[in-house]
């Protein structure tokens, strides 16, 4: 609301501002003599080019450590599959979201999931074991093919961050839109539940967080880990060693998108707060 | 007599008498305000608005769908602004950040400000050119995100995350101005 309600100021300013300036009438005068002196000559510059460079999200970033590896995390959990078992050729996904989250203010998430077209999603602000919204970040995706070109347009995923007074499991729901199909490797189930109708898994991953020359660096007992089905991995500029360390994540598809609910800090610990979590958003948007 | 845009055009394609004359009459005073929001003043505006309807004059016949015409037109202008700008090569110094921002005041409140409103013109001149032109675009010409997109040669994606960046850029520009 507050949104649309600055939309409108901002129109009406600039209506404002601008309704007295009206053009002189030399730059008409002007412009026909250009005409008729036939010295013009048609543009050679093409119309149908951008204009601006089209941003794309390596240009854009702000890069914070923890959010990087929050999304390149996030990304290869959920959608460790993608790769291969797309029919689009996609074979990377890649995205950026700033360090501060978007907002802390429950009131503006509604705003926020109408803009990133998830606006038939019904918030949940608290959980029946106390723990509060704090937070939401918008990430802006793009997926590209084998030769690193955009695949389709920008799009979104949200995470949002729920907190606990006196406890440090911080868990973050992540989701983004569906277009492949889901796949995880049975190693990683801890448990699978039916809630609402929707199956939602327990996975547990070792998750990698590898530095751009990691190749030169890991080790051979490392290098086992990570060939293991429960391993996962993603790159993370700002490293500079291998860092390893073990995920437990709720994973559910629901209403043509795909949720991961983790707290990538605190793993098995955080599991018994997530699992609630996961249990009343899915009530929550599940149609009566 | 009132004649449509797709007429009007096509008068001009057919090089009727006084149909450019036409064209202009219908379009004089949002291209010369466009062109005054996107450079931030009258004189670049006026060289603008005039290399925008020769190009127009010239190169109509380039024009590949007649209803398209008034985004076509936008894209020269905002072609024209953009190299006018980076002509100019007149760098705005960043004015320092205030200790306190005003968060607490709702930026919508802000804006009724007198005192605010005549910083429009300050917030527009320090955003990027890219921000600038897409909000100038959605704000002003009320064009919609898809018409942007087809406008600047964008995803439509990508006009939706910049407008989403340059409204927080606003924002913040907003309290800043709040708070000194």
């Amino acid at each position: 609301m507050k949104r649309r309600e600055l939309d409108e100021k901002m129109k009406h300013i600039f209506r404002e501002e601008t309704s007295q300036l009206e053009p002189p009438d030399t730059i008409k005068k002007a412009i026909d003599r250009r005409l008729q002196s036939g010295s013009e000559r048609e543009e050679t510059e093409a119309f149908d080019e951008p204009l601006f460079d089209e941003p794309k999200a390596s240009q854009t970033v702000r890069w914070s450590r923890r959010v990087v590896v929050v999304l390149v995390a996030a990304s290869v959990l959920v959608f460790g599959s993608l790769i291969g078992s797309s029919s689009a050729k996609v074979v990377e996904e890649r995205g950026y979201a700033f360090v501060d989250p978007d907002t802390r203010d429950f009131a503006e998430l509604p705003g926020i999931l109408q803009e990133t077209d998830y606006e038939d999603i019904t918030p949940v602000e608290q959980f029946s074991n106390g723990y509060t919204f704090s937070g939401v970040r918008i990430h802006y995706l793009q997926k590209y093919d084998t030769k690193s070109n955009p695949v389709g347009g920008l799009y979104y995923g949200l995470s949002i961050t729920y907190e606990k007074e006196g406890e440090e499991v911080e868990p973050e729901l992540y989701f983004s839109p569906v277009d492949t199909k889901f796949e995880v490797e049975p190693e990683r189930i801890q448990e699978v539940c039916d809630w609402n109708g929707v199956q939602v898994y327990l996975l547990k991953s070792i998750y990698f967080a590898m530095p751009e020359n990691w190749e030169e660096l890991i080790t051979p007992e490392q290098q086992k880990l990570l060939d293991s089905p429960v391993s996962t991995s993603g790159i993370d500029p700002s490293l500079s060693e291998i860092e390893m360390s073990v995920h437990y994540s709720y994973v559910w598809e629901q209403a043509g998108r795909r949720y991961s609910l983790s707290d990538f800090h605190h793993g098995k610990e955080a599991v018994e707060a997530e699992k609630i979590i996961a249990k009343e958003w899915i009530e929550a948007n599940t149609a009566e | 007599m009132e004649y449509c845009d797709k007429e009007l055009v096509e008068q001009l394609l057919r090089k009727e008498k006084n149909a450019f004359d036409r064209l202009y009459e219908r379009y004089k005073s949002e291209v010369y305000r466009t062109a005054v929001l996107l450079t931030g003043n009258t004189e670049d505006a006026k060289d603008v608005m005039q290399d925008t309807f020769v190009t127009v004059s010239m190169n109509i016949h380039k024009l590949k769908d007649v209803a398209a015409f008034e985004g076509w037109m936008y894209r020269i202008l905002a072609r024209h602004a953009v190299h006018c700008i980076q002509n100019r090569r007149h760098e705005v110094l960043m004015e320092e950040v205030p200790q306190k921002p005003a968060a607490e005041e709702e930026v919508s409140e802000l804006l009724c400000k007198e005192e605010s409103r005549q910083h429009v013109w300050n917030y527009l001149s320090r955003m990027s050119e890219r921000d600038r032109t897409v909000l100038i675009l959605f704000y002003f010409n009320e064009f919609s995100v898809a018409e942007i997109a087809d406008i600047l040669g964008w995803n439509i994606g990508t006009v939706k995350s910049r407008l989403h960046y340059a409204r927080k850029e606003l924002e913040k520009i907003v309290r800043r101005e709040a708070a000194r």
